[in-house]
């Protein structure tokens, strides 16, 4: 009697509809990447950009289309539900790559809506996000000839090795981590179409600054750069610095590989935080002739890195103190370094001390030049 | 002539067209010859039995005469009973008779019909030797006996099944095989009650663990092979009448090894055995694999293949579980197919296969292109360890069924299940695993990779203390 239950209960496993989550992989509608904003009426809008496999009726074979399916909803999951009302398959969010907030949902704050990516089982925790600022409707008929697929063209920028190496992205799990550590300020990837190229091309050139969820500020591309000196964000990047003897021109040089120690010191009125920046640097390339194995040339260079990277950081941090937005992570640094000292607003009365100790390289096998 | 003999062995060989009468005469009275004549070499009786027999020079000779001084073959033996007299005829003796004495005299002269050592089909080898092992008993143990010229080499003969009488020889080396395995499998081969042994399986069955489809008692058509298994310290049995030989104990590890793995260098010998094994991985856990990971688990496959796969199934009609199996269905049907036909149409069978399984199936909605390839990826690696192609098989549909019900978390179940009913299984009371399971004798240098010839453990048992 057991053994025919048994085969029984199989048997309808198999060939009944069951609780089970078995889905063919052809029966789903794969999203590749989510949009949300808001309409006029501070409705939740759901863009989704996924994959669909089906076969085609005119030559009988198998074909792959992109879909773009929008909805609109009171909840952002009351959104999500309404999209499969419109499709015959169920779409599915596991491989989504990215989440885009439009520029209009994160000034009014993302708080409301990134519930849903956490909770829900679909949603991978790996996708990135980014905040896009421009109509939608460009970014979806946007002819990318790179890449058929919004998503997968995003997440292959995003890993890619030249734009990882000036630019720290986010991923859904590091977001959540930097909301809930970070005083609820953080800094992520901003999107926007450059339309001054023969062509329109999406990519990252800021970063956006939220803080409590909200959209505050953004960073612009040098702004951009002097945080990730203060922050140690930067796998690489170029520093176009004066030329030691010619006023005029420019000599570059590339950062090769970079180590940044942080250390905060609170004697009860101020807070120093100090930052030691090692930065190893390529000679890449210069305007005017240069004499690299003149000491005096290479110390003058060394003084004009460790200007430009000083100038360009205490900028950026003093313009960051005065608007009172701590993207520098000071009250972080603080509750963990002094727990028991109680400080209303750290920033306020803090000092940045940068110290630059550059490394200037022309070849591998040469170092420094000395 | 003693009457007893005489009606009892027509009365045993009643309605045997092929027992045959010689009546000799000699000065002392009549001589009578008994024998099967479809057992015996007829040229043997004219030259070594009668022609002595009707020598003048030996016309008064009496029967102990004749058995020590007339004939002058080489096997002759006196008979003490009827019974004995009828198993002899069976195995090929001629029965001498005579009216003047009671004494009964058997002379062995068995024919010689069968086939003659050949290359075995079964197990190909690139350097090793190629000679394998006939039908005949004494040819087989003497392809072992002049591999090993040693005393120790003992064997033993059995006769088993009560109509049948097959005679077998258990093979192996005093000193080095445990006494208590050789008791056991002669103990074992003892208590078979079949009236006539029909196939050698009937024995490898007796002797191997139940409920289960890895075999737990090896086989091999090659003397080489066989005379390693000895120097091991494992029994070899041999059956007359069949051209492979059974080896006891058989290890899972075994089923990896081939005689090529010695006779290239080790680097190359364990390069293959690696393949050997990877084939098994594949084989037994891909299909249940890519069952749970494109049914339940799409987000742990790359985009652009998840892309890709449901593209190549958007037309195709059933689940993927199905189809997979629909395909290893065909796949087998090819493969019994491909076995039973007889050589010469067998290449036939290869191109309906290829157009079946290649490309058929796919442009007929019935399979996709991924699923074809997984199928035929599986099968290829099963053929790379044909002694377990069958509990591939039947385990690979068991984990099919399991990640079907509960993706990953199934197939790991059913993964796990496989692992145990490994692990309990036993081969003559050793462990089927062994020596996986102790720790003590891992010094084998010989069980996934191998190490120099001169350092592998020439003894199964040398650490074995139980």
């Amino acid at each position: 009697m057991k053994k025919q239950f048994l085969c029984f209960l199989t048997i309808c496993t198999i060939f009944l509809t069951g609780c089970y989550d078995y889905n063919d992989i052809n029966t789903v509608i794969l999203a590749t990447s989510c949009i949300v904003d808001l309409d006029e009426e501070n409705n939740y809008v759901i863009y989704v950009e996924a994959f669909h496999a089906y076969r085609n009726k005119e030559n009988n074979a198998e074909k792959g289309q992109r879909l773009i399916l929008v909805s609109t909803g009171k909840t952002l999951f009351e959104a999500i539900r309404i999209i499969n009302k419109s499709t015959n398959f169920k779409v599915n969010y596991s491989h989504n790559k990215v989440i885009l907030f439009t520029g209009k949902a994160a000034r009014y704050g993302l708080g409301d809506f990134i519930d849903i990516f956490l909770r829900s089982e679909e949603f991978v925790l790996r996708s990135y996000v980014c905040i896009y600022e421009g109509d939608v409707s460009d970014l979806l008929n946007m002819d990318l000839k790179q890449e058929e697929y919004i998503g997968l063209y995003f997440k292959d920028l995003m890993n890619n090795e030249v734009v990882e190496s000036f630019f720290q992205t986010t991923k859904l799990y590091e977001f959540y981590n930097d909301r809930a550590a970070n005083d609820g300020t953080q800094v992520i990837t901003l999107l926007n179409i450059d339309k001054r190229l023969l062509e329109e091309k999406v990519g990252f050139h800021k970063a956006a600054v939220l803080q409590k969820d909200k959209m505050v500020d953004v960073l612009e591309k040098h702004e951009l750069d002097a945080y990730n000196y203060i922050m140690g964000g930067l796998h690489s990047g170029v520093l176009p610095i004066p030329h030691p003897t010619d006023k005029n021109k420019y000599v570059t040089l590339e950062i090769l590989k970079h180590n940044l120690k942080t250390e905060i010191k609170y004697d009860g009125e101020k807070i120093k935080l100090h930052k030691t920046l090692k930065l190893r640097c390529s000679f890449v390339e210069t305007q005017q002739h240069i004499n690299l194995n003149n000491s005096e040339v290479l110390d003058k260079l060394d003084q004009e890195i460790k200007a430009h990277v000083k100038v360009e950081s205490e900028k950026l941090f003093e313009k960051y103190k005065k608007k009172n937005i701590d993207i520098f992570h000071v009250t972080e640094e603080m509750k963990r370094h002094y727990p028991n000292d109680k400080v209303a607003n750290p920033l306020e009365i803090t000092e940045l001390h940068m110290e630059v100790m550059p490394n200037i390289i022309g070849s591998p096998n040469i170092q420094s030049f000395q | 002539m003693n009457p007893n003999y005489v009606d009892y062995i027509q009365k045993k060989f009643k309605n045997c067209i092929d027992l045959k009468h010689r009546e000799i005469q000699s000065e002392q009275g009549n001589l009578l010859l008994i024998y099967l004549d479809t057992m015996c070499d007829s040229s043997l009786i004219s030259e070594y039995i009668i022609t002595p027999l009707t020598d003048p020079r030996y016309k008064n000779a009496d029967m102990q005469k004749i058995q020590k001084e007339v004939l002058t073959i080489s096997a002759v033996k006196q008979i003490t009973k009827p019974e004995e007299a009828v198993a002899k005829i069976i195995l090929g003796n001629v029965i001498i008779l005579s009216d003047f004495s009671d004494i009964v005299i058997g002379c062995e002269v068995k024919n010689s019909v069968g086939r003659a050592p050949d290359i075995p089909p079964s197990e190909n080898v690139v350097k090793g030797s190629r000679e394998g092992f006939s039908e005949k008993l004494t040819e087989n143990i003497t392809l072992i006996r002049k591999r090993l010229l040693t005393s120790s080499l003992k064997i033993e003969t059995l006769s088993i099944g009560k109509k049948s009488r097959t005679v077998v020889a258990l093979l192996y080396m005093d000193g080095m095989t445990p006494p208590k395995l050789v008791t056991h499998l002669r103990n074992k081969i003892k208590s078979i009650e079949k009236e006539s042994i029909t196939v050698i399986n009937i024995v490898a069955e007796k002797l191997g663990s139940k409920g289960t489809p890895f075999q737990t008692i090896g086989y091999t058509e090659k003397p080489a092979v066989a005379v390693s298994k000895l120097t091991e310290g494992k029994v070899i049995i041999m059956l007359e009448g069949y051209p492979v030989v059974l080896t006891a104990p058989y290890f899972f590890v075994e089923n990896f090894q081939a005689l090529d793995d010695y006779t290239f260098d080790k680097y190359t010998g364990n390069y293959n055995r690696l393949i050997r094994l990877t084939a098994f991985v594949i084989a037994l856990l891909a299909p249940g694999l890519y069952i749970a990971l494109t049914t339940h688990h799409f987000s742990l496959i790359p985009a652009i293949f998840v892309f890709r796969i449901a593209v190549t199934r958007a037309g195709v009609p059933f689940p993927i579980f199905l189809e997979v199996l629909l395909m290893m269905f065909f796949f087998n049907l090819l493969r019994e197919a491909g076995v039973r036909l007889p050589q010469q149409i067998g290449p036939a069978i290869s191109i309906v296969g290829a157009l079946i399984l290649g490309d058929a199936a796919v442009r007929a909605g019935l399979a996709s292109t991924i699923g074809v390839l997984l199928v035929a990826l599986s099968s290829i690696c099963a053929f790379l360890i044909p002694s377990i192609f069958g509990s591939i098989a039947i385990w690979c549909n068991v984990l099919i069924l399991g990640a079907t019900l509960l993706g990953l978390p199934g197939f790991f179940v059913a993964f796990g299940v496989f692992c145990a009913h490994l692990a309990g299984l036993t081969t003559c009371s050793y462990p089927y695993l062994y020596p996986l399971g102790t720790l003590k004798t891992l010094n084998f240098k010989d069980l996934l990779l191998r190490d120099n010839l001169e350092d592998i453990s020439t003894n199964f048992s040398e650490d074995d203390s139980s």
